[in-house]
């Protein structure tokens, strides 16, 4: 299933790609801030939000997550349901790397998902959102077996 | 930009509680950012620096 353009209603679970798209200015990421208050982040790519930022920049922890808040993301707890879901993904991404290869990419170059990634997209199978992310190759997922629904927020298409 | 109408409290410090709008600390943090790439000479988007620190997790390979 190829990236759809236009976001469906209601709860919306947002990557961290998103969250630090905002805080940096990115004019894409930015687009989306009308609608933070049906946003979801897992506490983990929230987390991850929270450290990536104070490590390269030093911009404070809390005043990052007050902001948020601020603007109505909600941030919810990462449980077992959703972590049930992390071997299909591997799975997954296990055939996508391996096409990825037989397709010429070297091996230093192929995409595969990282713990931050598997966070974001089995919550979102877990509980059936939709998931915005920066992460084009997320998009990809669908034709090796990802049955969530996966929007670029970089794509100019993405919209709401 | 659109904001929310509440305004959020934050800890500045031992007893001290500020309320600020959401919008204003949004615009305060997006300058802040934008000041300190400036002075450490961060170019590119944060976002690709976040996916390619991401492709650097080898905890699943």
């Amino acid at each position: 299933m190829a990236a759809k353009p236009t976001l469906p209603s209601g709860k919306i679970l947002v990557d961290a790609s998103l969250l630090i798209g905002i805080i940096d200015s990115d004019p894409d990421a930015c687009l989306f801030i009308p609608i933070l208050s049906r946003c979801v982040a897992t506490s983990i790519n929230f987390g991850e939000t929270l450290y990536k930022l104070e490590q390269l920049l030093d911009v404070d922890p809390q005043k990052v997550e007050s902001a948020f808040v601020g603007f109505g993301l909600q941030i919810d707890s990462f449980g077992l349901s959703a972590a049930r879901y992390f071997n299909e993904l591997k799975k997954i991404d296990d055939l996508s790397r391996e096409a990825q290869l037989v397709a010429g990419v070297a091996k230093s170059a192929a995409k595969s998902l990282s713990l931050a990634d598997l966070a974001c997209l089995s919550y979102g199978l877990d509980t059936n959102l939709p998931v915005l992310t920066g992460d084009k190759h997320w998009c990809t997922l669908s034709q090796y077996g990802f049955e969530g629904r996966v929007f670029d927020f970089r794509s100019p298409a993405t919209t709401f | 930009m659109v904001g929310s109408q509440e305004l959020v409290a934050h800890v500045e410090g031992p007893g001290r509680v500020v309320l600020e709008d959401p919008t204003a600390l949004l615009g305060a943090l997006q300058d802040s950012v934008a000041a300190h790439k400036r002075e450490r000479h961060l170019r590119g988007s944060l976002v690709d620096r976040l996916l390619d620190d991401r492709r650097d997790d080898k905890s699943l390979k």
